[in-house]
């Protein structure tokens, strides 16, 4: 059952107003001269901007959702408009927003409303909410490793958990010269829980093609050790596919496994790792004329075992990934290696952010493989043809491990000529391709005037901070003293276990009321404090031996008393029950010694985790003299800052309808970076344990929520314009000054904190926490919801052992063309040349690709 | 300045994503220059593999200027780690047995009152 109603909000009563009513946004004003409601909209991150707008669900949902809320609000388009329910409608659309899904590692929502559309002559007013919410988008953030179907399903369908329990039918279209049009689909079924909690199938045909994927998937993900996840499926396979003057047939049985680490080092090097054993039948269809005995069998029985390893790091907007795969191979009736297969594939991907949301995006890969073999069995369709598409060492999964050479000036598999009349491939080849894609046109998925409001980047700013803080605490076992606290949860179960058992022996014979009482207060819900206080104790006990990433929590609450905050302990409020007891066992002739004994354990499991708890969150404390040393530079910033507000403070508040449009939001920018700005110094000046004030201030979390001063700074050097504007020259000319000093001063504190020492902890929550902040600049600043891109393709391939000088040469691929991309949804449409054609080849191929980019990894 | 009423969530999950903890602060305009500011605190147990809300509490920090502050200030810097403990430990577990829908209960309000009070 969702809960969804608001509370009552004794909202101050409204003051009295002016009789007539300037078009702004003062409440009270509507509300005393009867202005009633016009229409209620909802602005979203895909409101504006969507050509689109029907592909993207989420607005769609979004909308479906607003549709059915606005029932609901206090607020009535046609009916009077009041203080009250604009508040209370503002408050209740925030708690439907506030809807969680599990999966998502963060969510932020970010809402305002305002009121537009006023019109004095009808006397009323719009109400226009505009949000921004992580939903869905985090959900792509979710995993690293990720089934390809379920990707480009959360691109155009974004919404958390909808896999579940659910067929997923993804239907998709293309064409290649060699298999022509053709047409299938993906689809996968998720559940959660047992050994196989996945079936995907991937079938696909055409007139001359046809190939079929279904897979029966476990895994298993691990929060801590090394390994991050590990996967597991028995799959089948089969291909009918033409290349030119041949055919390749396979159909393959396989039992796979593979794993994969958690990011490993500074740069998050993620390692992976795994095998498969497979069996089945290839075949290759050939020209009559071709001679094949050198070649090795065209249709022959296939085994093999494969073992692979690679790995993949991230840093920025640049990505790297390499594997080297062998595989052992049967080509006869025999079970014996009858050849050895080694294959490497590597890649390397940029996005270059020169202007916003224009990225100019370079894709650079390589691959090589070689077949060896004593017996000469080799079957042909394990031979490397080359053309326009991939082919993965390992099928069935997202590992994006090429095995065969690339080549888009050719048709699938069109790449095997090494002699006259010899369409058989190589058994060897090495193959480089480079793709380069410069936006040229997009529509932001984040509208961008939000992305530059101040006050959602310094609450961005204040939330990233609460993430980084709670990262902390999942490394507070790194203390020294954490083991100790764990010891005392131990010993603390045993003492509550024994004046549990003590208890229940009271009342296993009838006792008096009082006494009665007595005992139900060690186990009955306190109407008070809503806690059973025995229970409750032990199941917190049990959560953190469960997890250790609560062990800390869990202690405060059953340790830690808070007498100012008249916040009690379940410890000390278990001494108090005990010590209550006393009389009405006494005046039962119950004896208290069994109860009594336990208090002095108790007194002693408390005051040892009362200690140990601050030494545990001070692992993350920073040295006092680096905090000193931060904070007299950032204090330079006090007599600034009460400038900037001075100067401020002698400018005219800004008119309805003013003149200068801009006037009103340009000094509020400067006004909320000024007040943020001195809180940051009031909080530097309050911690003692860590720099994060500093940090906040001076260097902040990338571009979205920067640093406090910069945005400082830039609001000031915004503000010139308008107030020049106004007549405000000598203002303006001191508010630049001001800015400046503050400029020099943000150098000098980030050359101080790049000096402090930073505590392990600090640094691995901040690893944690600089995903988050990549993560929300790809969304504010680089992630467009339609773009348009011209691409350049550069390909050299060669297959080899060749049988002719005439064929031994590289073989080139030139070609241009569009790539339209949807979030990180990328088609790319174009045409490859093949500028040294030999006899039998084609002038080029049509490139059609469809790629996710991996714009959050 | 112009007053505008505006909300900030940021959800706390547990570590077996099993309970969410949702801490978000409203800043909701009484007039041109006049806020209060909610604090609302919402405990999620997963139940059927869907989040349900177990409760759901919100305080109203509008009558006292060093509370608005304080209300103001967590907004703008975020949570520390004792606030976060405080949050995540005892007023969690003041919250739990509350009955499912809780919306209303004094005490834990007051509770939560307290966590930008809090260094």
């Amino acid at each position: 059952m969702k809960s969804l109603a608001v509370g009552f909000l004794a909202f101050a009563p409204v003051p009295a107003a002016a009789q007539t009513c300037p078009c702004g946004q003062t409440l009270a004003c509507y509300q005393t001269n009867n202005y009633r409601v016009g229409k209620i909209r909802i602005e979203t991150l895909f409101a504006k901007n969507v050509p689109l707008d029907w592909i993207f669900k989420i607005q769609e949902l979004l909308l479906n959702d607003f549709t059915q809320i606005k029932p609901e609000l206090a607020l009535k388009e046609g009916e009077k408009f009041t203080v009250g329910d604009y508040n209370s409608s503002h408050l209740k659309f925030g708690q439907l927003l506030d809807a969680r899904n599990a999966g998502e590692r963060f969510k932020l929502i970010y809402l305002t409303s305002s009121l537009q559309n006023c019109n004095p002559a009808a006397l009323t007013i719009d109400v226009v909410y505009r949000v921004f919410t992580t939903d869905g988008l985090s959900f792509l953030t979710a995993r690293s490793e990720r089934r390809n179907d379920k990707v480009s399903r959360a691109v155009l369908i974004p919404i958390p958990g909808s896999g579940n329990r659910k067929l997923l039918p993804q239907p998709y279209v293309g064409f290649n010269a060699t298999r022509g049009l053709f047409g299938g689909s993906k689809a996968s079924f998720k559940t959660t829980g047992g050994i196989i909690n996945q079936l995907e199938f991937d079938v696909s045909g055409s007139g001359s093609s046809a190939t079929a994927d279904v897979a029966l998937i476990g895994s298993k993900e691990f929060d801590d050790g090394f390994i991050n996840y590990t996967q597991w499926q028995v799959a089948y396979s089969y291909s009918n596919v033409p290349g030119d003057s041949i055919r390749l047939k396979e159909g393959i049985l396989r039992g796979q496994i593979f794993g994969g680490s958690h990011p490993l080092g500074s740069r998050g090097l993620a390692l992976r790792f795994g095998a498969s054993i497979e069996g089945g039948h290839k075949q290759a269809d050939l020209p009559a004329n071709t001679i094949t005995a050198a070649a090795g069998p065209a249709d022959s029985r296939y085994g093999a075992i494969k073992a692979y390893v690679g790995g993949t790091m991230n840093w920025g907007r640049q990505a790297w990934r390499a594997s080297y795969g062998l595989q052992l191979g049967q080509g006869g009736k025999d079970v014996r290696v009858d050849y050895i297969k080694h294959v490497v594939d590597t890649s390397y991907s940029a996005r270059f952010l020169a202007r916003e949301h224009k990225p100019l995006r370079l894709d650079v890969s390589g691959s090589a493989g070689l077949i060896t073999s004593r017996s000469g069995l080799v079957p042909i369709g394990e031979r490397f043809f080359g053309g326009n598409i991939q082919k993965s060492f390992i099928q069935g999964t997202d590992w994006e491990f090429n095995s065969s050479p690339v080549i888009r000036s050719f048709p699938q598999n069109s790449l095997n000529l090494i002699g006259p009349g010899l369409p058989i491939g190589g058994k060897s080849f090495f193959s480089i391709n480079l793709t380069l894609a410069q936006t040229i046109w997009y529509r932001a998925a984040v509208p961008e005037e939000l992305a530059r409001e101040p006050d959602l980047k310094i609450k961005l700013g204040g939330a990233i901070t609460t993430e980084r803080e709670n990262a902390k605490s999942s490394y507070l076992d790194l203390a020294p003293d954490f083991k100790g606290l764990v010891t005392d949860l131990e010993k603390l179960d045993t003492v509550l276990k024994e004046l549990n058992a003590t208890l229940d022996a009271v009342k296993s014979t009838p006792q008096p009321g009082p006494v009665m009482n007595a005992i139900n207060a060690f186990v009955e819900k306190n109407p008070d404090t809503n806690i059973r206080l025995i229970p409750d104790a032990l199941d917190a006990i049990a959560a953190a031996h469960a997890d250790k990433k609560v062990v800390v929590d869990q202690a405060v609450t059953l340790a830690q008393d808070f007498p100012d905050l008249d916040i009690e302990s379940s410890i000390t409020t278990v001494v108090k029950t005990i010590t209550n007891a006393r009389d009405p066992f006494a005046a039962a002739g119950l004896p208290t010694s069994e109860l009594d004994k336990q208090i002095s354990p108790l007194q002693a499991i408390q005051q040892d985790m009362v200690t140990k708890i601050p030494l545990i969150n001070d692992i993350g404390k920073y040295d006092a003299n680096d905090i000193k040393f931060v904070a007299d530079k950032v204090n330079e910033l006090t007599p600034i800052l009460a400038g900037i507000q001075l100067r401020l403070s002698q400018l005219p508040p800004p008119q309805d309808n003013d003149p200068v449009a801009v006037y009103a939001s340009k000094l509020d920018a400067v006004s909320q970076y000024q007040k943020a700005a001195a809180g940051g110094v009031t909080q530097v000046n309050q911690d003692n344990v860590t720099v994060r004030g500093a940090e906040r201030l001076a260097v902040g979390y990338g571009e979205v929520a920067s640093a406090v001063l910069t945005g400082l700074i830039n609001s000031i050097g915004e503000f010139q314009a308008p107030l020049q504007q106004k007549g405000f020259s000598a203002q303006a000319q001191a508010l630049s000054d001001h800015a400046t000093r503050v400029k020099a001063l943000q150098n000098e504190i980030r050359v101080r904190l790049k000096k402090v020492r930073i505590p392990e902890i600090e640094r691995k929550a901040n690893r944690d926490v600089a995903y988050t902040g990549r993560v929300l600049d790809v969304i504010f600043r680089e992630m467009n919801l339609v773009a348009i891109s011209p691409v350049a393709m550069i390909d050299v391939a060669r297959i080899g052992p060749l049988v002719s000088p005439t064929y031994d040469r590289l073989r080139y691929g030139l070609g241009g063309g569009l790539r339209l991309s949807l979030v990180s949804l990328d088609f790319d449409v174009g045409y490859s040349w093949n500028p040294r054609r030999l006899p039998g080849e084609r002038h080029g191929a049509f490139v059609f690709a469809l790629s996710v980019s991996d714009l959050f990894r | 300045m112009a007053c505008r009423s505006l909300t900030v969530i940021l959800a706390v999950l547990a570590p077996d994503n099993k309970r969410q903890v949702s801490f978000g602060l409203s800043k909701i305009c009484q007039d041109a220059n006049t806020a209060v500011y909610i604090i609302e605190f919402v405990l999620r147990d997963l139940i059927g593999g869907e989040f349900q809300d177990r409760v759901r509490l919100h305080v109203d920090v509008g009558g006292n200027t060093k509370d608005k502050d304080a209300a103001q200030a967590l907004m703008d810097r975020g949570l520390s780690m004792t606030q976060l403990q405080l949050l995540k430990g005892p007023i969690t577990a003041r919250t739990k047995n509350l009955p499912a829908g809780t919306e209303k209960d004094q005490k834990a309000a007051d509770l939560l009152l307290k966590v930008p009070k809090v260094a």
